[in-house]
């Protein structure tokens, strides 16, 4: 089987000024399908860059990305943002729910985008935040919920379409360390349950020593490529 | 899925209801003064007309060739059976048969010259201005009599039943003389009206002026006031009667039509200028929504949500902005027509706008095509306009940076 997602000699690189910054440097990766990564790396070292480079959200400079096989950079703008709307799912460090939609609504959005008809939508939106533990509170707008509820939202959001790949931005972030443990405990779950592949950056050591894979990033290289085998 | 993007759209307007209640009211008043203008010149130019009408210049005249002219006696034609037949089978039409000649009138004190109306007074009711403009006593009287404007009663000092002098030049040559009594006398806006028209009955002036059978002008009002169908209708009789000369009121005072031409283009120069106002408040307003909303855009970017479709919500929303600010518009527009009513007389500018040929009635009149006009041009203008900061906000490089 190959894998879902194959990075190759990945280079992206930003002037700040008369400064030249390698953001991503020669990077090359293999990820298996179902596979619970945490990206770590201390600030600038370019993850938030190959996130992006990975969700077609940027065009690397050169290298390759194949997601399922199909080589993203080639892809022009309206196909990227297909591929994004069918294929990925995203989830953002500070939630960024559509405050005028309620939860339900949020969830089942995305769907909808996709041409999904009104009914079936809303009854897998409701299925997927039962999932993440916020039944009860389907028609509650962003701003009723607290901010670890917000995320669960972001969380069903991004799975209920049943993308091929979760890309998650920092997702505990903004949350008390009790939340970010339920977090991080929900995403593995649904990795499991779903066998949908996660890729979460993150500083916080809780949530990296969680994933079974840990990618090291420094100064837009990766550094480590550990496989906790006690994880695993 | 045009229907959850109008339903995102129209919560998104109440996000910030200060600014949407503040856009909504900027396109209201636009909107309102925009209907407002054209309803009330609409309003003005039929007034214009309708009075103009009833100053004996109807729609469309039928007189001799030379009469126009030269507005001799002997300048009249035969009212003859086909023309009357011609006409009694014209659907839907009013017509008035007149003697118009210029004579002088002497009173024993004074003499004048004035333009003599032959009239039918059966014909001329609600046709021409006098029925509704007597002072005093009668014009519908058979017996031979006079009636004149009050201002010329004046100038002759004389009044009502005493007997004045009339004389003209009659058919065949010679002078004509009647001496007849003032049997009524009427008010009128425009003095100059008021001191040279003198009525008389038909019998009496065709027999005093020796024109058996013989008319100057047939004055018609059809029923519509539709411009292409009055032009129709006489070009239609001008070819069944190619020895007489059938004019609209657009050939006998070209003058009148230009007026009215130059006051519906001067509108557009308004409802520019208005529209210009209204778009800078808007362009203003959507701006600095836009640039609120842009990590907004760029989060639905991320989700896979094409710039297309974002363009397409904003546009929903400046739509439902313009719906509602059409609808409340519309409405108040409905209200003041209604408060108006039949319009207001403006009496003290009565005199001035009546030597200009103006109406002195103050109405709005409720143009359906017109407004029509003004909506498209107004909605069409503002989604034009508001597409240049939509399109900025949400180009794909603007959009790139999450």
């Amino acid at each position: 089987m190959p894998p879902i997602l194959e990075i190759q000699q990945l280079c992206k690189h930003y002037h700040d000024g008369d400064k030249l910054i390698q953001a991503v440097d020669q990077v090359s990766l293999t990820i298996e399908k179902g596979e619970f990564i945490s990206l770590y790396g201390p600030s600038g070292s370019g993850k938030t860059t190959l996130l992006n480079l990975i969700g077609g959200l940027e065009r690397p400079d050169s290298g390759d990305i194949l997601l399922n096989g199909q080589s993203t950079p080639k892809l022009n703008t309206d196909q990227l943002t297909d591929l994004r709307l069918n294929k990925i799912g995203f989830i953002f460090q500070s939630y960024n729910l559509i405050p005028v939609f309620s939860a339900l609504e949020n969830v089942a959005f995305i769907m909808q985008m996709q041409g999904q008809d009104k009914a079936s939508t809303l009854e897998r939106a409701r299925e997927v935040l039962k999932a993440v533990g916020l039944e009860g509170l389907e028609n509650r707008r962003p701003a009723h919920l607290s901010g670890g509820q917000q995320q669960r939202v972001a969380i069903a959001r991004a799975i209920a379409a049943k993308p091929s790949l979760v890309l998650a931005d920092e997702p505990t972030a903004n949350l008390d360390s009790q939340n970010s443990r339920a977090l991080i405990e929900l995403l593995k779950q649904l990795n499991e349950e779903l066998n949908m592949t996660f890729i979460i950056t993150s500083h916080d050591p809780e949530v990296i020593h969680f994933a079974p894979r840990q990618i090291q990033l420094r100064d837009g290289q990766v550094v480590s490529n550990d496989l906790d085998k006690d994880k695993n | 899925m045009s229907v959850r993007l109008s339903t995102f759209a129209w919560r998104n307007l109440w996000r910030n209801a200060r600014r949407t209640l503040v856009l909504i009211s900027v396109f209201t008043l636009g909107i309102f003064t925009m209907l407002l203008i054209q309803s009330f010149l609409q309003g003005w130019m039929k007034s214009t007309l309708e009075t103009t009408y009833k100053n004996l210049a109807e729609p469309i005249q039928i007189h001799h060739p030379a009469y126009l002219d030269e507005p001799e006696v002997e300048h009249f034609f035969d009212f003859n059976a086909q023309l009357k037949q011609q006409l009694e089978n014209t659907p839907d039409i009013q017509i008035a048969p007149r003697i118009r000649v210029n004579a002088t009138m002497q009173s024993e004190y004074d003499s004048v010259s004035v333009m003599i109306v032959g009239f039918n007074p059966q014909a001329e009711k609600g046709l021409s201005f006098l029925s509704e403009s007597m002072l005093t006593g009668d014009y519908q009287r058979e017996a031979a009599g006079l009636v004149i404007g009050e201002k010329l009663a004046k100038r002759l000092t004389t009044q009502l039943d005493r007997r004045v002098v009339l004389m003209a030049q009659k058919n065949g040559g010679g002078l004509a003389e009647i001496g007849l009594p003032i049997q009524g006398l009427y008010k009128h806006a425009d003095p100059r009206i008021e001191e040279s028209l003198v009525f008389m009955p038909i019998d009496t002036a065709a027999n005093w002026l020796n024109i058996k059978q013989g008319l100057h002008e047939i004055g018609m009002v059809p029923a519509t006031d539709n411009k292409l169908e009055i032009q129709t209708l006489s070009a239609e009789l001008q070819a069944a009667f190619p020895e007489l000369s059938v004019q609209t009121i657009w050939q006998r005072q070209p003058i009148l039509e230009a007026t009215l031409e130059l006051s519906e283009n001067m509108i557009w120069i308004w409802l520019g200028f208005v529209l210009l106002l209204m778009m800078l408040g808007m362009l203003n307003t959507l701006m600095m929504s836009l640039y609120e909303r842009q990590q907004e855009f760029n989060l639905l970017y991320s989700l896979g949500i094409k710039p297309l479709r974002l363009r397409l919500l904003v546009v929903y929303e400046v739509g439902l902005i313009l719906l509602v600010s059409t609808l409340l518009a519309i409405l108040l527009m409905l209200g003041l027509v209604a408060w108006i009513g039949d319009g207001i007389e403006l009496q003290r500018f009565a005199e001035g706008a009546a030597q200009f040929g103006m109406g002195t009635k103050l109405y709005l009149l409720i143009d359906l095509p017109k407004w029509t006009e003004v909506l498209v041009a107004t909605l069409s203008t503002t989604i034009v306009f508001s597409l240049w900061p939509i399109w900025r906000a949400t180009r794909h490089n603007r959009l790139q940076a999450r």
